[in-house]
Protein backbone atom coordinates (compact mmCIF):
# COMPACT_ATOMS: atom_id res chain seq x y z
CA UNK A 1 0.00 0.00 0.00
CA UNK A 2 2.77 2.35 1.00
CA UNK A 3 4.69 1.54 -2.17
CA UNK A 4 1.63 2.25 -4.28
CA UNK A 5 1.11 5.49 -2.46
CA UNK A 6 4.74 6.45 -3.01
CA UNK A 7 4.46 5.63 -6.69
CA UNK A 8 1.31 7.66 -7.08
CA UNK A 9 2.97 10.58 -5.33
CA UNK A 10 6.01 10.27 -7.54
CA UNK A 11 3.92 10.21 -10.70
CA UNK A 12 1.69 13.01 -9.52
CA UNK A 13 4.54 15.34 -8.84
CA UNK A 14 6.85 14.23 -11.60
CA UNK A 15 4.57 14.49 -14.59
CA UNK A 16 3.95 18.25 -14.64
CA UNK A 17 7.66 19.00 -14.26
CA UNK A 18 9.11 15.91 -15.90
CA UNK A 19 11.63 17.81 -18.00
CA UNK A 20 13.07 19.76 -15.09
CA UNK A 21 13.06 16.81 -12.77
CA UNK A 22 14.89 14.69 -15.33
CA UNK A 23 17.56 17.39 -15.63
CA UNK A 24 17.83 17.66 -11.86
CA UNK A 25 18.10 13.92 -11.47
CA UNK A 26 20.77 13.74 -14.16
CA UNK A 27 22.73 16.49 -12.44
CA UNK A 28 22.42 14.92 -8.99
CA UNK A 29 23.27 11.45 -10.24
CA UNK A 30 26.26 12.68 -12.22
CA UNK A 31 27.86 14.81 -9.55
CA UNK A 32 26.53 13.26 -6.36
CA UNK A 33 25.83 9.71 -7.56
CA UNK A 34 26.47 7.72 -4.38
CA UNK A 35 25.20 10.36 -2.02
CA UNK A 36 22.07 10.91 -4.12
CA UNK A 37 21.29 7.20 -4.16
CA UNK A 38 21.82 6.97 -0.40
CA UNK A 39 19.57 9.98 0.11
CA UNK A 40 16.83 8.38 -1.98
CA UNK A 41 17.15 5.14 -0.01
CA UNK A 42 16.96 7.04 3.27
CA UNK A 43 13.91 8.94 2.11
CA UNK A 44 12.28 5.66 1.15
CA UNK A 45 13.18 4.19 4.55
CA UNK A 46 11.72 7.21 6.32
CA UNK A 47 8.59 6.93 4.19
CA UNK A 48 8.26 3.23 5.00
CA UNK A 49 8.69 3.96 8.70
CA UNK A 50 6.01 6.62 8.52
CA UNK A 51 3.58 4.33 6.73
CA UNK A 52 3.95 0.87 8.29
CA UNK A 53 1.97 -2.08 6.92
CA UNK A 54 -1.68 -1.83 7.85
CA UNK A 55 -3.37 -3.89 10.55
CA UNK A 56 -0.24 -4.56 12.58
CA UNK A 57 0.13 -2.80 15.91
CA UNK A 58 3.21 -0.69 16.57
CA UNK A 59 5.30 -3.02 18.71
CA UNK A 60 7.60 -0.23 19.95
CA UNK A 61 4.60 1.75 21.16
CA UNK A 62 3.20 -1.35 22.84
CA UNK A 63 6.48 -1.99 24.62
CA UNK A 64 6.49 1.52 26.02
CA UNK A 65 2.92 1.08 27.24
CA UNK A 66 1.39 3.66 24.93
CA UNK A 67 -2.31 3.59 25.76
CA UNK A 68 -3.63 4.33 22.27
CA UNK A 69 -1.48 1.61 20.69
CA UNK A 70 -2.74 -0.89 23.22
CA UNK A 71 -6.34 0.17 22.67
CA UNK A 72 -5.95 -0.71 19.00
CA UNK A 73 -4.12 -3.92 19.84
CA UNK A 74 -6.87 -5.02 22.24
CA UNK A 75 -9.48 -4.74 19.49
CA UNK A 76 -7.15 -6.45 17.03
CA UNK A 77 -6.33 -9.36 19.35
CA UNK A 78 -9.73 -9.88 20.89
CA UNK A 79 -11.36 -11.90 18.07
CA UNK A 80 -8.42 -14.30 18.09
CA UNK A 81 -8.17 -14.94 21.82
CA UNK A 82 -11.93 -15.18 22.13
CA UNK A 83 -12.14 -17.65 19.24
CA UNK A 84 -9.32 -19.80 20.61
CA UNK A 85 -10.81 -19.89 24.10
CA UNK A 86 -14.19 -20.69 22.60
CA UNK A 87 -12.77 -23.68 20.73
CA UNK A 88 -11.99 -25.49 23.96
CA UNK A 89 -14.46 -24.02 26.43
CA UNK A 90 -17.70 -23.60 24.48
CA UNK A 91 -18.88 -27.20 25.04
CA UNK A 92 -18.10 -27.26 28.76
CA UNK A 93 -17.69 -23.81 30.28
CA UNK A 94 -19.03 -21.19 27.89
CA UNK A 95 -19.27 -18.67 30.70
CA UNK A 96 -15.54 -18.76 31.15
CA UNK A 97 -14.65 -17.87 27.57
CA UNK A 98 -14.51 -14.09 28.08
CA UNK A 99 -12.50 -14.36 31.25
CA UNK A 100 -9.96 -16.65 29.64
CA UNK A 101 -9.71 -14.33 26.64
CA UNK A 102 -9.12 -11.29 28.85
CA UNK A 103 -6.57 -13.13 30.97
CA UNK A 104 -4.78 -14.19 27.80
CA UNK A 105 -4.34 -10.60 26.67
CA UNK A 106 -3.22 -9.67 30.18
CA UNK A 107 -0.56 -12.35 29.98
CA UNK A 108 0.43 -11.09 26.56
CA UNK A 109 0.95 -7.61 28.03
CA UNK A 110 3.47 -9.13 30.42
CA UNK A 111 5.30 -10.86 27.60
CA UNK A 112 5.28 -8.15 24.96
CA UNK A 113 8.73 -6.86 25.82
CA UNK A 114 10.22 -10.19 24.76
CA UNK A 115 8.81 -10.03 21.23
CA UNK A 116 10.90 -9.07 18.23
CA UNK A 117 8.19 -8.31 15.70
CA UNK A 118 4.52 -7.42 15.63
CA UNK A 119 3.83 -10.57 13.61
CA UNK A 120 4.49 -12.59 16.77
CA UNK A 121 1.64 -10.96 18.68
CA UNK A 122 -1.31 -12.95 17.40
CA UNK A 123 0.33 -16.37 17.46
CA UNK A 124 1.51 -15.77 21.02
CA UNK A 125 -1.93 -14.52 22.06
CA UNK A 126 -3.51 -17.60 20.47
CA UNK A 127 -1.01 -19.88 22.17
CA UNK A 128 -1.62 -18.27 25.55
CA UNK A 129 -5.39 -18.52 25.12
CA UNK A 130 -5.11 -22.18 24.12
CA UNK A 131 -2.96 -23.05 27.11
CA UNK A 132 -5.17 -21.16 29.53
CA UNK A 133 -8.28 -22.84 28.19
CA UNK A 134 -6.69 -26.29 28.43
CA UNK A 135 -5.45 -25.55 31.96
CA UNK A 136 -8.92 -24.47 33.00
CA UNK A 137 -10.45 -27.65 31.60
CA UNK A 138 -7.89 -29.82 33.32
CA UNK A 139 -8.36 -28.03 36.60
CA UNK A 140 -12.15 -28.17 36.51
CA UNK A 141 -12.34 -31.79 35.44
CA UNK A 142 -9.72 -32.82 37.98
CA UNK A 143 -11.77 -31.09 40.65
CA UNK A 144 -14.93 -32.87 39.56
CA UNK A 145 -13.15 -36.20 39.55
CA UNK A 146 -11.88 -35.40 43.02
CA UNK A 147 -15.40 -34.75 44.18
CA UNK A 148 -16.46 -38.16 42.90
CA UNK A 149 -18.83 -36.81 40.26
CA UNK A 150 -19.41 -39.14 37.40
CA UNK A 151 -21.16 -36.92 34.85
CA UNK A 152 -20.09 -37.67 31.36
CA UNK A 153 -18.49 -34.90 29.38
CA UNK A 154 -21.18 -35.24 26.76
CA UNK A 155 -23.83 -34.63 29.40
CA UNK A 156 -22.12 -31.42 30.48
CA UNK A 157 -21.66 -30.20 26.99
CA UNK A 158 -24.00 -27.38 25.98
CA UNK A 159 -23.95 -28.30 22.37
CA UNK A 160 -22.71 -31.85 22.60
CA UNK A 161 -19.95 -30.95 20.23
CA UNK A 162 -17.03 -32.86 21.57
CA UNK A 163 -16.99 -36.59 21.69
CA UNK A 164 -13.41 -36.80 22.86
CA UNK A 165 -11.57 -36.04 26.07
CA UNK A 166 -11.38 -32.23 26.09
CA UNK A 167 -7.75 -32.17 27.13
CA UNK A 168 -6.54 -35.18 25.24
CA UNK A 169 -2.83 -35.67 25.76
CA UNK A 170 -2.36 -37.35 22.37
CA UNK A 171 -2.92 -34.02 20.63
CA UNK A 172 0.20 -32.78 18.86
CA UNK A 173 -0.41 -29.44 20.51
CA UNK A 174 -0.72 -30.80 24.03
CA UNK A 175 2.93 -30.90 25.02
CA UNK A 176 4.17 -27.82 23.23
CA UNK A 177 5.43 -24.98 25.33
CA UNK A 178 3.71 -21.64 24.94
CA UNK A 179 6.41 -20.04 22.80
CA UNK A 180 6.92 -23.15 20.69
CA UNK A 181 3.23 -23.42 19.99
CA UNK A 182 3.16 -19.71 19.15
CA UNK A 183 6.08 -20.18 16.78
CA UNK A 184 4.38 -23.03 14.94
CA UNK A 185 1.05 -21.24 14.78
CA UNK A 186 2.80 -18.21 13.29
CA UNK A 187 4.47 -20.37 10.66
CA UNK A 188 1.21 -22.10 9.86
CA UNK A 189 -0.53 -18.77 9.44
CA UNK A 190 2.18 -17.62 7.07
CA UNK A 191 2.56 -20.85 5.07
CA UNK A 192 -1.06 -21.88 4.59
CA UNK A 193 -1.85 -19.20 2.07
CA UNK A 194 -5.26 -19.06 0.38
CA UNK A 195 -6.83 -21.22 -0.75
CA UNK A 196 -4.72 -23.95 0.85
CA UNK A 197 -5.71 -23.17 4.46
CA UNK A 198 -9.36 -22.84 3.53
CA UNK A 199 -9.38 -26.11 1.62
CA UNK A 200 -7.72 -27.96 4.51
CA UNK A 201 -10.32 -26.51 6.87
CA UNK A 202 -13.18 -27.37 4.53
CA UNK A 203 -12.02 -30.95 4.35
CA UNK A 204 -10.81 -31.70 7.89
CA UNK A 205 -12.95 -29.38 9.97
CA UNK A 206 -16.11 -28.89 7.95
CA UNK A 207 -16.23 -32.40 6.48
CA UNK A 208 -16.84 -31.20 2.91
CA UNK A 209 -16.23 -33.53 0.00
CA UNK A 210 -13.84 -32.81 -2.84
CA UNK A 211 -16.68 -31.79 -5.13
CA UNK A 212 -18.20 -29.39 -2.58
CA UNK A 213 -14.84 -27.80 -1.91
CA UNK A 214 -14.16 -27.38 -5.62
CA UNK A 215 -17.49 -25.71 -6.06
CA UNK A 216 -17.24 -23.38 -3.08
CA UNK A 217 -13.63 -22.41 -3.69
CA UNK A 218 -13.84 -22.21 -7.47
CA UNK A 219 -11.12 -24.74 -8.21
CA UNK A 220 -11.05 -27.93 -10.25
CA UNK A 221 -12.03 -31.11 -8.44
CA UNK A 222 -8.66 -32.58 -9.37
CA UNK A 223 -6.90 -29.65 -7.71
CA UNK A 224 -8.53 -30.14 -4.33
CA UNK A 225 -6.48 -33.26 -3.62
CA UNK A 226 -3.32 -31.48 -4.76
CA UNK A 227 -3.99 -28.56 -2.40
CA UNK A 228 -4.72 -31.00 0.42
CA UNK A 229 -1.51 -32.93 -0.19
CA UNK A 230 0.60 -29.76 -0.29
CA UNK A 231 -1.16 -28.37 2.74
CA UNK A 232 -0.57 -31.50 4.79
CA UNK A 233 3.08 -31.57 3.73
CA UNK A 234 3.43 -27.96 4.84
CA UNK A 235 1.86 -28.78 8.19
CA UNK A 236 4.10 -31.81 8.55
CA UNK A 237 7.10 -29.54 8.02
CA UNK A 238 5.87 -27.19 10.69
CA UNK A 239 4.47 -29.60 13.25
CA UNK A 240 6.43 -32.71 12.30
CA UNK A 241 9.19 -32.63 14.90
CA UNK A 242 6.76 -33.10 17.75
CA UNK A 243 4.93 -35.75 15.77
CA UNK A 244 8.14 -37.71 15.22
CA UNK A 245 9.06 -37.54 18.86
CA UNK B 1 -1.95 -46.31 -8.99
CA UNK B 2 -0.08 -43.06 -8.67
CA UNK B 3 0.71 -41.25 -5.41
CA UNK B 4 -2.02 -38.66 -5.82
CA UNK B 5 -4.68 -41.31 -6.40
CA UNK B 6 -3.59 -43.20 -3.26
CA UNK B 7 -3.52 -39.93 -1.34
CA UNK B 8 -7.05 -39.03 -2.42
CA UNK B 9 -8.37 -42.45 -1.48
CA UNK B 10 -6.54 -42.38 1.85
CA UNK B 11 -7.96 -38.95 2.59
CA UNK B 12 -11.48 -40.10 1.92
CA UNK B 13 -11.00 -43.11 4.20
CA UNK B 14 -9.47 -41.02 6.97
CA UNK B 15 -12.26 -38.43 6.70
CA UNK B 16 -14.85 -41.21 6.60
CA UNK B 17 -16.05 -40.04 3.22
CA UNK B 18 -15.07 -43.16 1.29
CA UNK B 19 -17.69 -45.52 -0.05
CA UNK B 20 -17.35 -49.29 0.23
CA UNK B 21 -15.57 -49.64 -3.08
CA UNK B 22 -13.01 -46.95 -2.24
CA UNK B 23 -12.39 -48.46 1.18
CA UNK B 24 -11.89 -51.85 -0.38
CA UNK B 25 -9.40 -50.35 -2.83
CA UNK B 26 -7.37 -48.85 0.00
CA UNK B 27 -7.43 -52.06 2.00
CA UNK B 28 -6.24 -54.00 -1.04
CA UNK B 29 -3.43 -51.55 -1.65
CA UNK B 30 -2.26 -51.64 1.97
CA UNK B 31 -2.28 -55.39 1.90
CA UNK B 32 -0.47 -55.53 -1.39
CA UNK B 33 2.17 -52.88 -0.64
CA UNK B 34 3.24 -52.82 3.03
CA UNK B 35 5.25 -49.59 2.46
CA UNK B 36 1.95 -47.81 1.82
CA UNK B 37 0.74 -48.76 5.30
CA UNK B 38 3.40 -46.50 6.84
CA UNK B 39 2.40 -43.75 4.47
CA UNK B 40 -1.25 -44.23 5.40
CA UNK B 41 -0.43 -44.04 9.10
CA UNK B 42 1.57 -40.89 8.51
CA UNK B 43 -1.37 -39.34 6.69
CA UNK B 44 -3.60 -40.24 9.62
CA UNK B 45 -1.19 -38.48 11.94
CA UNK B 46 -1.08 -35.47 9.63
CA UNK B 47 -4.85 -35.34 9.65
CA UNK B 48 -4.86 -35.32 13.47
CA UNK B 49 -2.43 -32.42 13.45
CA UNK B 50 -4.57 -30.58 10.94
CA UNK B 51 -7.72 -31.14 12.99
CA UNK B 52 -6.02 -29.83 16.13
CA UNK B 53 -4.02 -26.95 14.69
CA UNK B 54 -6.26 -25.61 11.94
CA UNK B 55 -8.98 -24.32 14.29
CA UNK B 56 -6.40 -22.20 16.11
CA UNK B 57 -4.84 -21.03 12.84
CA UNK B 58 -8.30 -20.05 11.64
CA UNK B 59 -8.98 -18.30 14.95
CA UNK B 60 -5.95 -16.11 14.25
CA UNK B 61 -7.67 -14.98 11.05
CA UNK B 62 -10.84 -14.12 12.93
CA UNK B 63 -11.73 -10.43 12.78
CA UNK B 64 -15.27 -10.41 14.14
CA UNK B 65 -16.06 -9.74 17.74
CA UNK B 66 -15.88 -6.66 19.87
CA UNK B 67 -13.94 -6.32 23.08
CA UNK B 68 -16.38 -5.75 25.98
CA UNK B 69 -16.08 -2.31 27.55
CA UNK B 70 -15.38 -3.66 31.02
CA UNK B 71 -12.55 -5.75 29.61
CA UNK B 72 -10.95 -2.71 27.98
CA UNK B 73 -10.78 -0.92 31.32
CA UNK B 74 -9.29 -3.95 33.01
CA UNK B 75 -6.70 -4.39 30.27
CA UNK B 76 -5.74 -0.70 30.34
CA UNK B 77 -5.08 -1.02 34.04
CA UNK B 78 -2.94 -4.06 33.36
CA UNK B 79 -0.91 -2.14 30.77
CA UNK B 80 -0.40 0.77 33.15
CA UNK B 81 0.71 -1.52 35.95
CA UNK B 82 2.98 -3.62 33.77
CA UNK B 83 4.45 -1.25 31.21
CA UNK B 84 3.51 2.24 32.28
CA UNK B 85 5.98 4.26 34.29
CA UNK B 86 4.70 4.51 37.85
CA UNK B 87 2.78 7.73 38.29
CA UNK B 88 4.45 8.45 41.58
CA UNK B 89 7.91 7.95 40.11
CA UNK B 90 8.05 10.04 36.99
CA UNK B 91 5.02 12.19 36.34
CA UNK B 92 4.85 13.70 39.79
CA UNK B 93 8.55 14.52 39.58
CA UNK B 94 7.89 16.64 36.54
CA UNK B 95 4.71 18.15 37.92
CA UNK B 96 6.42 18.76 41.25
CA UNK B 97 9.27 20.53 39.51
CA UNK B 98 6.84 22.66 37.57
CA UNK B 99 4.87 23.30 40.76
CA UNK B 100 7.97 24.49 42.54
CA UNK B 101 8.90 26.66 39.60
CA UNK B 102 5.49 28.28 39.78
CA UNK B 103 5.85 28.80 43.51
CA UNK B 104 9.32 30.23 43.12
CA UNK B 105 8.21 32.49 40.28
CA UNK B 106 5.25 33.73 42.26
CA UNK B 107 7.42 34.33 45.30
CA UNK B 108 9.95 36.29 43.26
CA UNK B 109 7.23 38.38 41.63
CA UNK B 110 5.61 39.03 45.01
CA UNK B 111 8.95 40.07 46.48
CA UNK B 112 9.52 42.52 43.64
CA UNK B 113 6.04 43.97 44.04
CA UNK B 114 6.48 44.31 47.81
CA UNK B 115 9.88 45.99 47.45
CA UNK B 116 8.57 48.42 44.87
CA UNK B 117 5.48 49.14 46.94
CA UNK B 118 7.55 49.73 50.07
CA UNK B 119 9.87 52.04 48.25
CA UNK B 120 6.89 53.96 46.95
CA UNK B 121 4.52 54.02 49.92
CA UNK B 122 6.71 53.60 52.94
CA UNK B 123 8.81 56.47 54.22
CA UNK B 124 12.30 55.51 55.35
CA UNK B 125 12.96 55.54 59.06
CA UNK B 126 15.96 57.84 58.95
CA UNK B 127 14.76 61.43 59.46
CA UNK B 128 15.77 64.20 57.12
CA UNK B 129 17.80 66.77 59.01
CA UNK B 130 18.27 70.13 57.39
CA UNK B 131 20.64 72.66 58.92
CA UNK B 132 20.71 76.38 58.41
CA UNK B 133 22.52 79.30 59.90
CA UNK B 134 21.41 82.92 59.77
CA UNK B 135 24.38 85.15 59.39
CA UNK B 136 22.95 88.67 58.89
CA UNK B 137 26.10 90.54 59.82
CA UNK B 138 28.57 88.37 57.97
CA UNK B 139 29.97 87.10 61.26
CA UNK B 140 33.26 87.57 62.82
CA UNK B 141 35.98 85.80 60.87
CA UNK B 142 37.10 82.76 62.76
CA UNK B 143 34.21 82.62 65.23
CA UNK B 144 31.58 82.03 62.55
CA UNK B 145 33.68 79.41 60.89
CA UNK B 146 34.10 77.53 64.15
CA UNK B 147 30.35 77.64 64.80
CA UNK B 148 29.66 76.37 61.33
CA UNK B 149 32.05 73.46 61.84
CA UNK B 150 30.50 72.67 65.21
CA UNK B 151 27.05 72.69 63.67
CA UNK B 152 28.24 70.50 60.86
CA UNK B 153 29.91 68.09 63.27
CA UNK B 154 26.66 67.56 65.15
CA UNK B 155 24.84 66.15 62.07
CA UNK B 156 27.44 64.84 59.71
CA UNK B 157 26.11 64.33 56.23
CA UNK B 158 23.66 67.19 56.39
CA UNK B 159 25.01 70.30 54.74
CA UNK B 160 24.56 73.61 56.50
CA UNK B 161 22.75 76.29 54.53
CA UNK B 162 23.87 79.81 55.39
CA UNK B 163 21.43 82.69 54.93
CA UNK B 164 22.26 86.34 55.12
CA UNK B 165 18.71 87.62 55.43
CA UNK B 166 15.69 86.48 57.39
CA UNK B 167 13.25 86.38 54.51
CA UNK B 168 15.35 83.88 52.62
CA UNK B 169 15.60 81.80 55.74
CA UNK B 170 11.88 82.04 56.28
CA UNK B 171 11.26 80.83 52.75
CA UNK B 172 13.65 77.94 53.29
CA UNK B 173 11.99 77.16 56.61
CA UNK B 174 8.59 76.84 54.94
CA UNK B 175 9.86 74.52 52.26
CA UNK B 176 9.76 70.86 53.19
CA UNK B 177 10.82 67.82 51.22
CA UNK B 178 8.20 66.52 48.77
CA UNK B 179 7.79 63.37 50.80
CA UNK B 180 5.75 64.90 53.58
CA UNK B 181 5.20 61.58 55.28
CA UNK B 182 8.86 61.24 55.92
CA UNK B 183 10.15 62.47 59.28
CA UNK B 184 12.09 65.69 58.89
CA UNK B 185 13.52 68.39 61.05
CA UNK B 186 14.93 71.83 60.34
CA UNK B 187 17.55 73.14 62.73
CA UNK B 188 18.25 76.84 62.44
CA UNK B 189 21.04 78.45 64.28
CA UNK B 190 20.60 82.21 64.78
CA UNK B 191 23.73 83.58 66.41
CA UNK B 192 22.31 87.09 66.53
CA UNK B 193 19.29 85.93 68.54
CA UNK B 194 21.46 83.48 70.50
CA UNK B 195 19.14 80.61 69.90
CA UNK B 196 18.59 77.41 67.92
CA UNK B 197 15.13 76.88 66.54
CA UNK B 198 13.93 73.42 65.78
CA UNK B 199 10.85 72.64 63.76
CA UNK B 200 9.76 69.50 62.07
CA UNK B 201 7.24 66.70 61.80
CA UNK B 202 7.26 63.08 62.63
CA UNK B 203 4.56 60.60 61.56
CA UNK B 204 2.47 63.53 60.45
CA UNK B 205 2.71 65.36 63.78
CA UNK B 206 4.57 68.68 63.93
CA UNK B 207 7.03 69.61 66.60
CA UNK B 208 8.82 72.84 67.35
CA UNK B 209 11.14 74.16 70.05
CA UNK B 210 13.58 76.99 70.55
CA UNK B 211 16.81 76.38 72.46
CA UNK B 212 18.57 79.49 73.84
CA UNK B 213 22.31 79.34 73.87
CA UNK B 214 22.87 79.09 77.61
CA UNK B 215 26.39 77.79 77.97
CA UNK B 216 27.96 77.21 74.56
CA UNK B 217 26.90 76.07 71.14
CA UNK B 218 28.11 72.49 71.50
CA UNK B 219 26.14 71.95 74.71
CA UNK B 220 23.01 73.42 73.18
CA UNK B 221 23.44 71.34 70.06
CA UNK B 222 23.53 68.21 72.24
CA UNK B 223 20.22 69.26 73.75
CA UNK B 224 18.84 69.88 70.29
CA UNK B 225 20.09 66.53 69.09
CA UNK B 226 18.45 64.76 72.00
CA UNK B 227 15.19 66.58 71.36
CA UNK B 228 15.20 65.78 67.66
CA UNK B 229 15.98 62.14 68.38
CA UNK B 230 13.13 61.95 70.85
CA UNK B 231 10.72 63.56 68.45
CA UNK B 232 11.68 61.50 65.44
CA UNK B 233 11.81 58.14 67.21
CA UNK B 234 8.32 58.31 68.67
Amino acid sequence: MSAAFATSLFIHFELPFAHHIAKLRFFLTTFFGGAFRRLRLRLLAVFSACFPPVNLPDLCALKTGEASAWDEAFSWLWPTVFAVAKLKLQPYFPNEIEDVAIESIEQLVEKVCGLKSAEELKPLAASIAHHRAVSLLRERFAKKRGEGRTDSLEAQSDEGASQSEPTSSDSPLANLEQTELADRLGKSLADLKPPMGEILSDFFLNGLRYEEIARSRGVAVGSVGVYLKRGLEAMRQIWGREENS
Amino acid sequence: MNDQRFFDLAMKVIARQANDAERADVDALLADKPELRAEFMRLEADARVAKDALPIVNAMRETKGELPAYARGRLRTMVRQTLGRPESAVEPDRSLAWGWRWVLGLAAATAVVVIVALSIFHAPNAPVIQLAMLDTVGGTRGTGTNELVTLQEAWKGSPVQTFSNASELQAWEQKWPNDYGRTAAKIIYDPAAGEIRVSGHSHGKPFQKTFPLEKDLATTLQQVSTFVREQTQR
